[in-house]
């Protein structure tokens, strides 16, 4: 069992599928996911200053909780909570200082012993490519795509420690185990422009142009990325493109469950294999009424 | 719990079980009844309470009460008409804390988390420090229901602040100068007006009250001696 982390903008943003889609998957997998009962905001960016321990709070907190739940590590799903968490445990693992301080604040001893997962981990390492290669039904033959990776997945390398942050293959391996192509492009690591979006968008849509206009290049017919804030900005500097240029940008889980038959359908073998999680949050939004 | 002797001990009476306390307020030194309420220790001591006093039965919040015990160093909170006074206890009152707050039209909102945002934007600042949660002489989960308005999630956070009384210690902690309890009913009255489903049955009953629907009944009872009003009071019908 996983403990799940949503994070902030998977859940503001639900009807977008990729929450939807990631429980569907895992769960058609025989992953079990549980999300965290309580969880906070982790920051978003990963607090640099050394001296300043409360941004470490909320992710402690639910690496914490997640290590009380006897759970085999923490899930997430955006790249930055992915970051962000992994990134802390990282330093928690090895900062005395900041196990003293947060620990003291927090009144517990964590010292990064939780395991976080991005999604792409958890399919490549506890599920694995031939288990996905048995479960597709649609093969995706004909998609050319560009898997896009942005900053937040790979760098540091040396805390991050995903995949090689210089020519990651991960997206690639997982889509070509569907039948897909995919396009070696530049920029594939480069960033979207991020944070700029809000104060200096015609910088951030420069940024983003250059990775969809390359990608469109080595020809591409879609794009793919882990990443929110990447897939909003990668759409939001085509947005002033005729319809025929622009190239459809989704999240890594679309293709995916689009291989293996639908989400309802998978939804539908989860529920049927009982595999289904916990019922409470795996498939419904939450205000639905 | 060394103070803690029997009486065949023959013990000094004050050991046995102190009649009295040694209380400050606001730094001054009192010793009152130590089966008081720290609202009735005001008043014992002399004080008239004009505010930061209300209900006096623990609902209506009004009475926070910041106070700490002796030489221990953590602040502690509690409503003054809840909690008793206890030996070398500092206290005072917090009659008004001068919170943010936000007019609207609940006619006009859409119960999403963009809209608590626009309204408070401050909540994105939360740091996760959980103060606001320590504080709450509710023992609400404040910071989770803050979380929650954050990503939208009105109904949750509706539901994790319903016990809220509004007292707003959980506003005079907070170091990103969130005002929770605010937030917090704001996102319960989006989910009343909003997202919970509409009673049809309140609805039907006040059209039939508009077309006079009871009018002969009641208009029957109206002209009905005493006796006839007695003997249908025996009788009704009882769930």
């Amino acid at each position: 069992m996983l403990s799940y982390y949503p994070g902030c903008t998977v859940r503001a943003q639900q009807d977008d599928g990729f929450e939807r889609e990631a429980l569907a998957l895992l769960a058609s997998l025989d992953i079990q996911t549980h999300e965290l009962e309580e969880w906070e905001c982790c920051g978003a960016v990963y607090p640099e200053a050394r001296d300043e321990y409360v941004g470490l709070l909320s992710s402690v907190r639910a690496l914490q909780r997640t290590w009380d739940a006897g759970s085999q590590g923490m899930l997430t799903l955006c790249s930055a909570c992915f970051h962000v968490m992994r990134r802390v445990n990282h330093r928690m693992k090895r900062d005395e200082e900041a196990q003293r301080r947060v620990g003291g604040y927090l009144g517990n001893m964590y010292q990064g012993e939780t395991k976080v997962f991005h999604l792409l981990e958890v399919l490549r390492d506890l599920v694995g490519y031939p288990r996905i290669q048995e479960a597709v039904v649609t093969p995706l033959k004909g998609e050319k795509m560009a898997c896009y990776y942005g900053c937040m997945l790979l760098r540091p390398k040396e805390e991050l420690g995903l995949v090689d942050s210089e020519n990651p293959r991960l997206m690639e391996a997982l889509m070509e185990t569907l039948g897909a192509t995919t396009v070696r492009f530049p920029y594939q690591t480069d960033c979207c422009g991020a944070y700029h979006v809000y104060r200096e968008a015609p910088l951030a849509a420069a940024a983003s142009l250059k990775v969809i206009t390359a990608a469109r290049e080595a020809g591409a017919t879609q794009i793919i990325t882990a990443c929110p804030l990447c897939k909003h900005n990668l759409e939001a500097c085509q947005a002033s493109l005729p319809q025929k240029e622009r190239l459809p940008v989704a999240y890594m889980t679309a293709p995916l469950v689009k291989a293996l038959g639908g989400v309802q359908r998978l939804e539908q073998m989860a529920f049927q294999n009982g595999e289904k999680g916990d019922p409470s949050h795996a498939f419904s939004g939450e205000n639905s009424q | 719990m060394e103070e803690i002797r029997t009486t065949s001990e023959a013990a000094p009476p004050s050991a046995i079980e102190k009649e009295s306390v040694n209380i400050f307020i606001m730094g001054k030194h009192y010793e009152v009844p130590a089966s008081l309420t720290i609202m009735k220790a005001f008043e014992y001591a002399g004080y008239t309470l004009i505010r930061g006093c209300g209900c006096r039965a623990g609902f209506c919040g009004a009475c926070s009460t910041v106070y700490r015990i002796g030489n221990r160093h953590e602040l502690k909170v509690g409503l003054a008409c809840q909690t008793k006074v206890e030996e070398a206890m500092y206290l005072t009152q917090i009659p008004f804390f001068p919170a943010h707050q936000v007019t609207y039209d609940l006619q006009e909102l859409q119960p999403s988390g963009n809209q608590v945002v626009a309204i408070y934007p401050e909540i994105t600042k939360c740091l996760g420090c959980n103060s606001c949660s320590n504080v709450c002489p509710q023992d609400l989960k404040v910071m989770k229901y803050v979380s929650h308005a954050i990503r939208g999630e009105i109904s949750k956070a509706a539901d994790e602040s319903f016990d809220c009384l509004m007292c707003g210690l959980c506003a005079s902690r907070c170091p990103a100068n969130i005002v929770q309890y605010k937030v917090a009913l704001l996102c319960r009255r989006l989910h009343g007006k909003h997202l919970s489903p509409q009673n049809s049955h309140v609805k039907d009953r006040v059209a039939e009250i508009q077309a006079q629907h009871y009018e002969a009944d009641l208009q029957q009872l109206m002209e009905a001696d005493r006796q006839s009003l007695a003997e249908r009071y025996d009788n009704r019908d009882i769930e």
